[in-house]
């Protein structure tokens, strides 16, 4: 590895690329004298022995690494700077707001801001390329935290921007556009499917869920009053929140669910998510769950409703979304694929880096119910026995944790504290 | 041990030299516009004298204050008797900004970002990369070499020589390159025709490219000139030193065989993660245990 | 004036280097000045080769002026240093990537190479001015460093003393036997040399089994005299009574065999890469330049050893060449006087 910053491995492999010369196999890279040891004749063959998949993951894996190394010192600096003196900029934006202006300086202002509303955005897009590239977790550390911090950052002056937006031309609320048409798809879906026979057919009785719920989410519900329950269905979490004093206003598409829900007493009404938030004034509630609603909703009502509610709740406010864990295989192949209306399996990673997107910060993920009643038990691991019940045991876990690992899994996601 | 924290100002258009200080002085230091700060600021920087908050950073006579003129831009008294340092990248305004300001150049580059490799070393690079050789780079010419942006400074540094137009030319001039440009880029950078690039017509400037990269002991000497250009007139690592030197955020090394130890690396220009460093920190530590400041 | 005479320290073992820097003191003393030497050790491999470079720079040194002679002793800091430039460190120019140097071709190696050549541009620009042992040396600052420099020619060791004498029956050499002189070139060569001609190397080295075995294997051992180290009065009449001198290095820096044998009034034999060897001997004029192959080299013996009238014109060509070597403006250009 060279310690030149313009020769660094992947930078030549782009140079070759343009230069329309085939990049360099491996075996010429590792240079036999110092590069690293020697790979012997055995070490060469468990390479060819191993499977094609792992061989392409090993070089996946090292393609990334060496984008990072290079990100890290180069582009990484450059982005960090680039926000402070975007984030810079604003400020002065906004100073220059603040002082009232005349209607034409507010026309130029508004241009200068919509300007640099692109700029910021094209930047978004680069720090989404950058996040896409640190997912695979490529062992940097403190590299994902950095990053992290930068997106929201980014994701900050990206409200401030709009709220100056806003601030300019009180007639027109947040822009949206790709959201407009897009609410109908759920209630079209859901009109021609009795969605409540099928819950109580399916999704275990009334009780345990109210049990489960009590136990995963009332303690950080609490104090957060009034809270926004979102596809509310019978009202489950709305009983249960009242039970403990917390106030909550339930939403569903499904007159059905509704109509159960309000007959046990509970503030519960029709409407659709997106366009119910976005009539809503900002810092409305204090939390918003969403029980087993975000698998419903095409990719762009999603964005969506994660862009409204970072901006209807309350600074330091709390979203809960609570989802089925594509990661664990059986759920993918079975509970999942059951329900006709989930749109596309939400993998954790996808949902936290939209959370991210939207202007969370602070995004976690809990795991809940692991499908113990299918998982393979393991060999007796006494002290005595062969190495190999230790290996056996080992690929047992992970079989267990890929096949029959949590069922479902929430995202805890917090608006920052301005 | 956490950097210094610099407390950034940012006027409503940043300009280039701005920009490029900034960024060289946050591989230093963190920078932040950031409401909230992390810890104390050790100094402030506006990259504009109509930045907001400079007033009431002058106030705050605690902090040292840095600022970056544009042309256009007025000082009042006030501020050029607060401020630290002042700085600009016209030299006719020197005078009038007083005895602290600073000349910046005009079109900056990291020195530090592209070190330079001779000649002989880029064509011993491109066997070990089995690239072609000689290996001649055009840019801002007709029938320029087909590169993206990201990959011209590594084309440029394993270049036998190059023919670039532009604000490029920096770069390849950073790295040592043997340089054919055109003579408003070359009067652009100060550069001067036979001592530090050749000037030619865009008619043959390829051609004469290609004789330079024929020319090993030319080229040599070219590349040592054009580096030599680079680091005297346009390397805004060295404002960027002497900015926070005087904002007193870098303390000069102490007289003491560490400080020492620093200076000399200095002055040879050795990357601060080359093995001569880490072998002689290593070799003082042993004796006092301390680390080079 | 206080003259310091900075060079490197090979502990252990002595060269043209250490040689250079002892005449350069004693010929500064001479015109007057105060000198004196001052040397740090040096290693040679790749991983430690910065080391004794930047302990240069630490060194202090109160003197008038300073002269810097081999790397990396012109590291050196002083408001008033001059260079004059034995060679540079080789392994990592033009012999990198040979077998006996530990620079390569890998990342590690050309990094350093680098650094190397930064740091030593930096060094020497900072000298008031830049002088050479040899055109070669000059050519090479200039390839590898972009820097002008002044070759500044001096006699070698035993110059007032060597003087011709007739032509013997052998051909000679004084040389280190190591690999980068090649002296089995001529060892080779005897099996090829029809004339009635004897080879004597003198000097020492790690070569010298390996030359032995070799003269074994083609039966020439009867022609081949390696006397080991031989002091001054034996090697003036060595030189003295020679036929000619057979010389061969591969890219020599400067090469005081050839002087000496020049001063000697004998004509050398040599090979087209033998580097500074070729400044002075010039083909048909002062010597012979051949191939570098062994049969090359016998054939040249062989035509000396037959052509009496080629013999006497190289030889007093030759020694004209080298006539006007002296110490006097080498000290005058570098004390600036």
């Amino acid at each position: 590895m060279t310690s030149h910053p313009d020769l660094q491995g992947d930078l030549v492999d782009e140079l070759r690329a343009d230069l329309g010369m085939e990049p360099q196999p491996d075996t010429d890279k590792a240079d036999p004298v110092t590069d690293e040891p020697k790979r012997g004749a055995k070490g060469a063959a468990r390479r060819a022995a191993r499977p094609l998949w792992q061989r392409f993951l090993d070089r996946t894996a090292d393609a990334t690494a060496t984008r990072l190394r290079a990100t890290r010192s180069t582009e990484h600096d450059r982005l960090a700077v680039e926000v402070e003196l975007m984030h810079g900029e604003l400020k002065t934006f906004g100073a220059a707001l603040d002082t009232l202006p005349a209607e034409d300086e507010v026309r130029s202002l508004t241009i200068n801001l919509e300007l640099m509303k692109g700029e910021l955005q094209a930047f978004r897009d680069a720090l989404d390329a950058l996040g896409t590239a640190i997912a695979p977790a490529a062992g940097l550390d403190g590299v994902p935290a950095r990053f992290a911090e930068l997106r929201e950052r980014v994701n900050a002056i990206d409200r401030r921007s709009r709220a100056a937006a806003s601030a300019l031309e009180p007639a027109a609320p947040v822009p949206a556009s790709a959201t407009e048409a897009s609410s109908g798809e759920v209630s079209a879906t859901t009109n021609a499917f009795d969605y409540v026979g099928f819950e109580q057919r399916f999704r275990g009785d009334s009780q345990h869920v109210r049990a489960t719920f009590e136990r995963r989410y009332v303690e950080r519900l609490a104090g957060r009053a009034p809270v926004l329950d979102v596809g509310c269905g019978r009202g489950e979490l709305l009983g249960v929140l009242r039970e403990h004093g917390i106030e909550a206003t339930g939403l569903d598409l499904d007159q059905g669910m509704v109509d159960e829900a309000r007959a046990a007493g509970l503030d519960a009404r029709v409407g659709d998510a997106v366009e119910f938030l976005r009539a809503a004034p900002a810092h409305s509630y204090g939390a918003i769950t969403a029980i087993h609603l975000v698998e419903h909703l095409p990719l762009d009502t999603l964005t969506a409703f994660l862009d409204l509610a970072a901006t209807r709740l309350v600074p330091g406010g709390l979203l809960l979304a609570e989802t089925p864990n594509p990661a664990s295989l059986i759920v993918l192949g079975n509970s999942y694929i059951l329900d006709p209306t989930h749109v596309w399996p939400l993998h954790p990673s996808l949902l936290t880096f939209l959370c991210e997107r939207a202007g969370f910060r602070d995004v976690r993920l809990e795991f809940y119910e692991p499908a113990t009643d299918y998982q393979l038990t393991l060999l007796d691991e006494a002290a005595d026995a062969p190495a190999s019940v230790k290996q056996i045991n080992t690929a047992l876990r992970r079989l267990n944790e890929v096949l029959f690992g949590a069922q479902e899994y929430a995202i805890v996601a917090s608006t920052p504290d301005e | 041990m956490t950097p210094p924290l610099i407390e950034l100002l940012v006027g409503r258009d940043t300009s280039p030299m701005a920009r490029a200080l900034v960024t060289r002085v946050s591989r230093a230091c963190m920078v932040r516009a950031s409401d909230r700060a992390l810890g104390p600021v050790a100094a402030r920087v506006a990259t504009s004298a109509r930045a907001p908050g400079l007033a009431a950073a002058m106030h705050d006579r605690a902090t040292p204050l840095a600022v970056v003129v544009a042309r256009d831009e007025a000082v009042s008294n006030e501020l050029r008797d607060r401020a630290e340092l002042l700085i600009t990248d016209d030299p006719a305004r020197l005078e009038q900004l007083g005895p602290r300001a600073l000349l910046a150049p005009v079109h900056p580059v990291d020195a530090e970002r592209h070190l330079a490799i001779a000649p002989f070393l880029r064509e011993r690079w491109r066997r070990r990369l089995r690239l072609p050789s000689p290996f001649t780079v055009v840019l801002g010419f007709p029938s320029p070499t087909g590169l993206r942006p990201e990959t011209e400074a590594t084309a440029l540094a394993l270049a036998s020589a190059a023919a670039v137009r532009g604000s490029t030319a920096l770069v390849a001039l950073a790295l040592g390159t043997p340089v054919v440009t055109d003579a408003t880029t070359a009067a652009l950078l100060g550069a001067t025709d036979g001592h530090d690039v050749l000037v030619a017509p865009a008619s043959n400037a390829v051609e004469v490219a290609g004789g330079l990269a024929a020319d090993m002991v030319e080229a040599a000497r070219l590349g040592r000139e054009a580096r030599a250009l680079v680091e005297r007139r346009h390397d805004v690592g060295d404002v960027a030193h002497t900015m926070l030197t005087r904002l007193g955020v870098v303390l000069t090394p102490p007289a003491v065989p560490l400080g020492s130890l620093r200076l000399r690396l200095d002055e040879l220009h050795t990357p601060v993660d080359a093995s001569p460093e880490q072998r002689a920190i290593a070799a003082c530590r042993a004796l006092t245990g301390a680390r080079v400041a | 004036m206080d003259i310091a005479v900075c060079g490197a320290q090979a502990v252990f073992t002595r060269g043209g280097a250490e040689l250079l820097m002892e005449q350069l003191v004693e010929r500064l003393a001479a015109a007057g000045h105060r000198a004196e030497l001052i040397r740090l050790p040096v290693a040679w491999d790749r991983k430690r080769i910065f080391d004794a470079a930047l302990a240069w720079r630490f060194v202090p040194v109160d003197a008038d002026l300073v002269i810097a002679t081999n790397f990396p002793s012109y590291f050196v800091r002083h408001p008033r240093k001059v260079v004059w430039l034995p060679h540079q460190h080789r392994a990592a120019y033009d012999a990198a990537d040979s077998p006996w140097s530990d620079f390569g071709l890998d990342d590690e190696s050309l990094d350093a190479q680098r650094l190397l050549a930064d740091w030593d541009t930096r060094a020497l620009s900072e000298a008031e001015r830049i002088f050479t042992i040899s055109g070669v040396v000059s050519e090479r600052l200039a390839r590898y460093n972009g820097l002008a420099s002044q070759p500044l020619y001096h006699p070698p060791p035993l110059y007032d003393r060597l003087h011709p004498g007739p032509f013997g029956d052998y051909v000679f050499c004084a040389t280190r036997l190591e690999q980068n002189k090649r002296p089995e070139l001529l060892v080779e060569s005897l099996a090829h040399v029809q004339a009635p001609v004897r080879a004597v190397v003198a000097g020492r080295g790690s070569r010298r089994e390996h030359l032995l075995r070799r003269a074994r294997e083609i039966r020439v051992t009867d022609r081949i005299e390696l006397p080991g180290f031989v002091n001054d009065d034996d090697l003036v009449e060595r030189f003295a009574n020679a036929l000619a001198v057979v010389y061969t290095p591969h890219e020599e820096d400067y090469g005081y065999v050839t002087l000496q044998a020049f001063r000697a009034g004998k004509p050398v034999i040599t090979a087209a890469d033998s580097g500074g060897v070729l400044e002075w001997v010039e083909d048909g004029v002062t010597g012979l330049v051949t191939d570098g192959t062994p049969a090359g080299i016998a054939k040249a013996i062989d035509r000396l050893a037959t052509d009496h009238e080629l013999l006497e014109r190289l030889g007093g060509a030759a020694r004209e060449r080298v006539s006007t070597l002296s110490w006097d403006p080498v000290v005058a250009r570098l004390t600036g006087t």
